[in-house]
């Protein structure tokens, strides 16, 4: 961790270079509707999308969206409307380990010390307690949480909680890892030491991470590929090829200026010459 | 369909998100499905018709399959039609005559007149001493837990007393206040006041002493005296919780007065039924019963329609 | 504990450093010491305030004796009748004293609430969720929450007779809505995140119900149940004053009905002191369960 991995490379470049664990999910023509006491709203419309195995794509669009509701279906937490998602040519029904997502809420159980929150999943699975406990033992180092692996979340920082949640979500080695806002309420720099976190985890065990964020610029320091929505449609789908890792500076390329100043345009910000 | 916490659970329910539609099995274990505002009053009225009938035809069933008696002619389930007919005349007994209804000692009929006056002359009693021991245990409960919490040495030194208190068997001193009070009028109320005082005593020690520390610091501050941060601060603060104080002694006023009267008064419903089971009337008992029921759940309501005004300028009242 | 605590404080500087967020003090501490180290000497001195004037209104004969025994003589009392009294056992209540008596009541009130738990936890739990139950359980439990239940007692003596039966039932009948109503607000006061995270990790519905639901309502089920627990011990007293085989409440209308004021002092100061013990030792277990969550909850 804290040697910090200078070799990062982009996907391609990773798609080389070992087994890829990561899943392919397939969105095809998925609508959702709710009913708003009688009246129906088009919370997400005819979304079709393929995300790739082992990428790593950012989802950008105002509040109210379809944002979450996009990735509670992609869980299983919600079904579609209309439709279907399916992983690795599964239809998805339902919520399965396959699958982890790292909520926008604080999803730590509070009555459980961090180490059972962390080895939570696995014990479902029935993995044995010593296997289980050096996978959430590693995991949490990863994350910096060594120490206080026998507290009460209770005792924890919201950055921390977010982190135990982060590793629980990685020890149950999904195949797709869905993250909504999950850095929202999180100050500046333990954001950035979090993006870096994921990242390396995200380098290491080769998953397909679909990252929900407000912020273009946390979406273009992450992000192979970056999906635009608004008012519950795909309005722009773009690859971001630079280098990784990609510092402060590298937001400030003519290539990264032009990205975002045209997916502001997109997210419906009037732009006068900005790239 | 009156009771303090169905106020408390409706409110609850009314500001849910929201329904869903399409819901899948995951959403179905996870969401609050209890999240149908208008639908949910409505349900709710037709679950308690349902519970009622459903009840009222059990009781019925059992009458028709147990056919036991206490003594003959005194069954143990009486089915409505011996409830609704001769039990209300045979509770002319109890009619102590006046209003040209004369009463059954002195040669009268049995009558539904002489019976409905006998309900009605017994629940009166009833009521004036749950209404009179309630007044009289409110404030003087609340005055008494005023001055013990008025300052921090009070509220020290009174909390195991109030802890004490709290659990206190206080029902098995009904001899005892009998001895002290007699087992007319005084006795029954000043039993109920105590049981009452009891709780506005515990109930408003517990509510001061929750009041969040920072109003008083943010009146101290602001340059109030003890007095007046305790008169404009701490008394608002603590008038959402005595809500449920309010509520929680007219459950025990109610069960105060039918105790009282089961052991030893010379009046009021719990007496009716008392004297009732001496004879074996189980019907006569089963209907002061639902007399019982209907009367203290009209008084919840009430109670808690009142109380609701009380509380409504609170942002989050819950009480 | 220690090793924890020394690699903690280690550990921790560099936490701060690197994200300028320090876990809170660890409030890690043995329940009973905790309930030990929060009682007050100046509470103790309340009870002694309030003893000492019992003794001076009685040593002066403000009150008479007929009205208000002396402490010392009903302290003697309980002692001559404790173990092994010829008052208890003429009246047929048993051949010991007080104590198995005692035993009686507390062990029919604990058996009542035991019971009504295992009856409302799982429907207050369930309604929470299923509408088609709270349809029902709401309009009838509540209603039984509010009407005074002890309206049935005379009712159960016909038809149980005196047995223990009647006061089981009835202080089930009284304890169920408390219960009920607490477990169902614990389940609406729960995030519905935590089971939905349960499932995304692939929790199955026993593990579901058992670590989410279960877990995460416990304290104040408890807390409910230290309810519906304070207010038992008057419902069996006043019942068994009614009608019992035994126990404090036949006891008290024995002595009342020989007018035996110290000895109903003393039956009621007994079963008093057992109510507070219960409720001490409740209020403990509910810290414990508690201890994840934040203190004075
Ligand atoms: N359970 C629901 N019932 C009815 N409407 C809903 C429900 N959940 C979400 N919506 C509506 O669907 C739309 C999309 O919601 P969603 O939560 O997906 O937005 P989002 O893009 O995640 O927004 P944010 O960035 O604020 O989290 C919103 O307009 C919201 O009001
Ligand atoms: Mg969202």
């Amino acid at each position: 961790m804290t040697a910090v991995t200078e070799n990062h490379k982009t996907t391609e470049q990773v798609e080389n270079s070992g087994p890829v664990h990561g899943a392919e999910l397939v969105a095809t023509n998925v609508n959702k509707v709710y009913s708003r006491a009688g009246q129906k709203f088009h919370a997400v419309e005819d979304v079709s999308v393929t995300i790739k195995p082992g990428e790593f794509v950012c989802i950008v669009g105002p509040s109210g969206c379809g944002k979450s509701t996009m990735m509670n279906m992609a869980t299983g937490l919600l079904e579609p409307t209309d439709g279907e998602l399916a992983l690795d040519g599964e239809p998805i029904r339902g919520p399965s380990p396959d699958r982890g997502l790292v909520f926008q809420k604080d999803s730590v159980f509070p009555w459980m010390k961090v180490i059972d929150n962390v080895t939570y999943g696995l014990k479902c699975r029935g993995v044995p307690k010593e296997e289980r406990m050096s996978i959430a033992r590693k995991f949490l180092a990863e994350v910096n949480l060594t120490h206080v692996e026998k507290s009460w979340p209770k005792e924890l920082s919201g950055g921390m909680l977010k982190r135990v949640a982060i590793a629980t979500a990685f020890s149950n080695a999904p195949k797709l890892l869905l993250m909504d806002e999950p850095f929202a309420s999180v100050d500046y720099v333990t954001r950035l030491q979090l993006q870096k976190t994921v990242l390396d985890l995200w380098a290491e065990h080769r998953l397909t991470v679909m990252f929900v964020t407000h912020d273009v610029d946390e979406a273009l320091t992450l992000a192979d590929r970056i999906i635009v929505m608004t008012n519950g449609r795909v309005v722009d789908d773009r690859r971001v090829a630079a280098e990784r890792p990609r510092r402060l500076e590298a937001l400030s390329t003519p290539t990264m200026l032009e990205h975002k100043a045209s997916m502001l345009q997109h997210l419906g910000l009037p732009t006068e010459g900005g790239a | 369909m009156t009771a303090p916490v169905a106020e408390r659970a409706k409110e609850k329910l009314s500001s849910d998100p929201a329904p869903v539609a399409g819901a899948s099995k995951a959403e179905k274990l996870v969401k609050p499905k209890a999240n149908r505002p208008k639908l949910n009053s409505r349900l709710y009225t037709l679950g308690s018709v349902l519970v009622v009938v459903v009840l009222a035809g059990l009781w019925q069933l059992v009458g028709i399959i147990d056919t036991r008696e206490v003594r003959p002619g005194q069954p143990f389930f009486p089915g409505w039609q011996i409830v609704l007919t001769d039990t209300v005349t045979g509770l002319a007994d109890y009619w102590r005559g006046g209003l040209g209804v004369e009463s059954v000692s002195a040669g009268g009929e049995r009558t539904y007149i002489g019976g409905l006056l006998a309900i009605v002359s017994h629940g009166w009693d009833t009521m004036m001493r749950i209404i009179a021991g309630l007044l009289i245990g409110a404030v003087i409960g609340s005055l008494v837990a005023l001055v013990v919490s008025g300052s921090v040495w009070g509220r020290r030194l009174f909390a195991m007393p109030t802890a004490f208190l709290r659990t206190f068997p206080l029902l098995g001193l009904i001899p005892m206040f009998q001895l002290w009070f007699g087992t007319a009028f005084a006795g029954a109320v000043t039993f109920i006041a105590v049981a009452v005082g009891v709780i506005f005593f515990t109930g408003v020690v517990n509510a001061v002493a929750n009041v969040d520390a920072i109003y008083v610091q943010n009146a101290k501050t602001l340059g109030a005296r003890p007095i007046r941060t305790y008169v404009t601060v701490v008394l608002p603060s603590i008038l959402p919780e005595m809500r449920s104080t309010i509520q929680l002694s007219l459950a025990m006023a109610w069960t105060a007065a039918i105790a009282s009267e089961f052991v030893g008064a010379q009046s009021g419903l719990g007496y009716i039924v008392t004297h009732a089971r001496y004879f074996g009337f189980v019907d006569r008992m089963f209907l002061i019963g639902i007399v019982v029921v209907i009367m203290a759940s009209l008084t919840y309501y009430l109670v808690s329609r009142v109380t609701k005004r009380l509380v409504v300028w609170m942002p989050d009242a819950q009480g | 504990m220690a090793a924890v605590k020394a690699g903690e404080s280690t550990t921790a500087a560099s936490e701060k450093a690197t994200h300028g967020a320090a876990p809170k003090s660890p409030g890690r501490q043995n329940p009973v010491l905790r309930v030990v180290k929060a009682s007050d000497p100046l509470a103790l001195a309340g009870m002694i305030i309030i003893l000492a004037a019992w003794y001076v209104v009685t040593e002066q004969g403000w009150v008479r004796p007929v009205f208000l025994p002396a402490p010392e003589q009903v302290f003697r009392f309980a002692e001559a009748h404790f173990l092994e009294s010829r008052l208890v056992q003429t009246q047929n209540l048993g051949d010991g004293g007080i104590l198995e008596n005692l035993i009686y009541t507390t062990t029919s009130v604990w058996l009542a609430v035991l019971l009504a738990i295992i009856v409302a936890v799982p429907i207050g739990l369930a309604s929470a969720r299923v509408q088609f139950l709270r349809m029902f359980s709401d309009p009838s439990l509540l209603t039984l929450g509010a009407v005074p239940v002890l309206i049935l007692m005379p009712f159960f003596l016909v038809w149980f007779g005196v047995s223990r039966n009647g006061q089981l039932l009835l202080l089930v009948l009284v304890a169920v809505p408390i219960i009920y109503v607490y477990a169902q607000r614990a389940v609406t006061n729960l995030d519905p995140v935590y089971a939905q995270s349960a499932l995304v990790l692939g929790v199955g519905r026993v593990r579901l119900i058992k670590d989410v639901y279960l877990r995460g309502t416990l304290p104040e089920i408890l807390g409910g149940v230290r309810i519906a627990l304070a207010g038992s011990w008057s419902i069996a007293a006043i019942a068994e004053l009614m009608g019992a085989p035994q126990g404090m409440g036949r006891l008290i209308s024995t002595f009342a009905a020989n007018t035996n004021i110290t000895g109903i002092f003393a039956t009621i100061l007994i079963l008093a002191i057992v109510a507070t013990l219960t409720d001490i030792t409740l209020k403990a277990v509910f810290m414990f369960a508690n201890r994840w969550g934040s203190v004075n909850k």
